[in-house]
């Protein structure tokens, strides 16, 4: 199989304080990842540089065979959520995704509103984004992020926000997403949210290492 | 309706025009229309000896406070869809290119809506203004400098207190212009140039402006590259 991403000696700085420690990670094509840690650990810090918002103090990404900060600013074919996706509230959820879609005008409004159905919300809606639960915005978030098919998609904390059957239809469209040969890589404070990853790190004080369930956790 | 990268409904453009227009006709209103509306309302504060107009600088900054509230709007959703928007262009460049001329066209629009009412209202009261293009040109080299520094703030800086220091410097300049042989402190004024005799040299300071415009674009890129942009979030 092919890397999708490629971390090498990954570490940042936010002045003094050291968030990011040495991070070295491969992602295979694919597959689904997942992250556990607390807040704070440096999950969105990683996936921030990932997504070529940050620069790392030191360290290359690579992906898709690019090196992110000198081949090109952002992977070329990404989808994302970092932090509670912010969107236009006085606006549909279709004219968001609409705005959203006409930046790289690859995909037509019919595959928008598909995105929107598959996530469980209704492009036909009138329901302006702002009156939207936190469970909607998370779904419509998650649409945004898949719309394009992307190759890579990264989701930190996906399931937030979201009740019992909005977490299976999440883990549903990933296992989907899988099969179609994308690469997942996911955040969360709950081990429980990533059974269905290959595999799964766990981040504490900008340090990543391979997750062990403890007897304690597994309860 | 998509305006290109920005999404307006028509609901909004009805709302962002009507208050344009109250705006317009408030200004009008306001102005002593001796040398026509445009003159009026854009042309600035005229300098009588050393004395500091409080009302009609009042009214001076009025006037960038409404183009800083449209452009405000026009910031607020960039910065609430930025994570969501900017890694769908191909690169940072590519984003702040369309963001900054955007937001300039966009400025430009509303400032045309306000000039075109206020030559409407010109021709109704039988005033016709003289300077006009001058006038016109002059100010709004001016506020694009203004809207220009707005942006690049509003990326490198995120700070919501920018608006409010650019009206108090504006405010600083015009008092200090008035007790300091120092014209140049009030460059988007017009009638500074026109009727003052011992204002030095007349189109030099739109060059400057244009300059700072410029500078703000190609400044904020550099940012980027030292990898500080989005740090201060974290």
């Amino acid at each position: 199989m092919s890397q999708a991403v490629e971390l090498d000696g990954i570490t940042k700085y936010f002045r003094d304080e050291k968030v990011l420690d040495d991070i070295s990670l491969k992602l295979e094509s694919g597959k689904i990842y997942g992250i556990v840690g607390k807040n704070g650990a440096g999950k969105t810090v990683l996936f921030k540089i990932i997504a070529g918002f940050l620069k790392p103090s030191a360290g290359t990404v690579i992906v898709n065979g690019r090196h992110i900060g000198a081949d090109t600013d952002f992977p070329d074919s990404l989808g994302l959520i970092i932090e509670t996706p912010g969107f236009l509230s006085q606006y549909t959820a279709y004219q968001n995704l609409q705005y959203l879609a006409s930046i790289k005008n690859r995909i037509s409004k019919e595959k928008v509103k598909e995105a929107i159905r598959t996530v469980g919300l209704d492009p036909d809606s009138h329901k302006k984004v702002g009156k939207y639960s936190l469970g909607m915005r998370q779904r419509l978030g998650i649409a945004q992020a898949i719309m394009e098919e992307p190759e890579l998609i990264i989701l930190d904390e996906p399931m937030n926000g979201l009740d019992k059957k909005g977490i299976e239809d999440v883990k549903a469209i990933l296992k989907e997403l899988k099969g179609e040969g994308k690469t997942v890589l996911m955040a969360s404070h709950y081990a429980e949210d990533m059974e269905i990853c290959d595999q799964v790190y766990e981040m504490d004080n900008g340090k990543l290492a391979e997750y062990m369930p403890s007897p304690v956790r597994m309860q | 309706m998509l305006f290109r990268g920005f999404v307006l409904s028509k609901k909004e453009t009805v709302l962002k025009l009507s208050i344009l227009a109250a705006f317009s006709v408030f200004a009008w209103c306001w102005s002593v229309k001796d040398r026509g509306v445009i003159f009026a309302v854009l042309g600035g504060i005229e300098r009588e000896g050393d004395q500091i107009e409080i009302l009609q600088m009042g009214r001076w900054l009025f006037l960038f406070a409404v183009f800083f509230l449209m452009m405000y709007r026009v910031m607020l959703d960039s910065r609430r869809t930025l994570l969501l928007s900017m890694y769908r262009y191909p690169s940072f460049r590519g984003w702040w290119k369309h963001y900054f001329l955007e937001s300039h066209l966009m400025n430009l629009g509303h400032y045309l809506f306000c000039c075109l009412l206020w030559l409407l209202m010109e021709n109704v009261t039988d005033n016709h203004s003289v300077y006009l293009f001058g006038t016109i040109i002059v100010f709004y080299i001016h506020l694009a400098m203004f809207i220009s520094i707005l942006l690049a703030c509003g990326v490198v800086w995120m700070k919501a207190a920018v608006p409010c220091i650019l009206l108090l410097l504006e405010g600083s300049a015009y008092i200090l212009s008035n007790s300091l042989p120092a014209g140049i402190l009030t460059c988007g004024m017009y009638c500074r140039i026109v009727l003052d005799t011992d204002y030095p040299a007349v189109y030099l300071f739109s060059a400057v402006q244009l300059v700072v415009c410029m500078e703000c674009y190609f400044l904020v890129p550099q940012f980027w590259d030292r990898g500080v942009l989005f740090e201060k979030n974290n």
